[in-house]
């Protein structure tokens, strides 16, 4: 007996075992494999697509200072101080202040 | 090597090929890019200054080290500006407010422009800001400058120099 799914002919008998892959193969012609590579491609180039270059002259909005990641910049640069003068070495921390315009 | 592998490799070279030529290299003609005067008034291009040496300088309200660098070329325009020198400040704030305010503070004595969508900072390969390209008499890019250190400002300046000292295009 033969099970008519699309055009193609697939063995009810397979598609009973849960055979999947064997499924597919004879849905899409060709091994599995080479159509998961397929997907895989096509999500790829999808996920490129959203990757946008931050240019050097596009950074004004993560130079700002609400942009770094210490949320109380001033009182972080004042415990660095601090820390740096105890320690009697500075510059063991990032240096505080925006999140960086990437400025030379 | 299959055909498809080979075709692969081949799409990448040209990509780095086509890279490496966008970026637009010294000793090469620089372009003409289109800028609007900043305050209103309206376009002028780099080739306008045909003749002159133009000092390129892009700059924003939230660069720091552009700031440090206004004091040098205003020293610079109005000491060389009668030799031959212009320079030419490109804006590329993306709020024109921004850079106002950054100009009552940092007063600036030479030219103002604003490239809107950053379209020359795009031909000339901005990498850094501030950075500066002199194009010397001929329009050819000459040297370009990433950031702006006042350890560097003589060595620039001695570049500017050596430009205007070469001999102007016979017309």
């Amino acid at each position: 007996m033969t099970l008519l799914i699309g055009s193609f002919k697939v063995s009810k008998k397979a598609a009973h075992r849960g055979q999947a892959s064997l499924v597919l193969r004879k849905l899409f012609g060709y091994p599995f494999n080479r159509l998961l590579q397929g997907l895989l491609l096509v999500a790829f180039s999808v996920v490129l697509e959203g990757c946008a270059e931050v240019q050097p002259w596009e950074r004004g909005n993560l130079a700002k200072p609400h942009m770094g990641l210490q949320p109380f910049p001033s009182q972080a640069a004042l415990r660095e101080h601090i820390y740096g003068s105890r320690e009697s070495a500075s510059g063991s921390t990032a240096s505080s202040g925006g999140g960086g315009c990437g400025c030379y | 090597m299959t055909m498809r592998s080979g075709m692969v490799y081949g799409i990448l070279l040209w990509g780095f090929i086509s890279q490496a030529l966008a970026d637009g290299g010294v000793g090469v003609k620089a372009p003409s890019c289109t800028l609007s005067k900043i305050g209103g008034g309206g376009e002028k291009t780099l080739e306008a200054y045909q003749g002159k040496v133009i000092y390129v300088d892009f700059w924003a309200s939230w660069c720091g080290p552009c700031a440090q660098s206004f004091p040098f070329m205003n020293k610079l325009q109005k000491e060389l500006g009668s030799k031959g020198l212009s320079i030419v400040g490109v804006n590329l704030d993306e709020k024109a407010g921004d850079a106002m305010g950054f100009l009552n503070q940092t007063p600036a004595h030479f030219e103002l422009v604003a490239d809107a969508g950053g379209k020359c900072a795009h031909e000339l390969g901005v990498k850094a800001m501030p950075s500066s390209y002199l194009i010397d008499r001929q329009g050819v890019l000459r040297f370009i400058h990433l950031g702006f250190k006042p350890t560097e400002a003589q060595a620039l300046r001695d570049e500017v120099e050596a430009l205007l000292d070469e001999k102007s295009p016979v017309k």
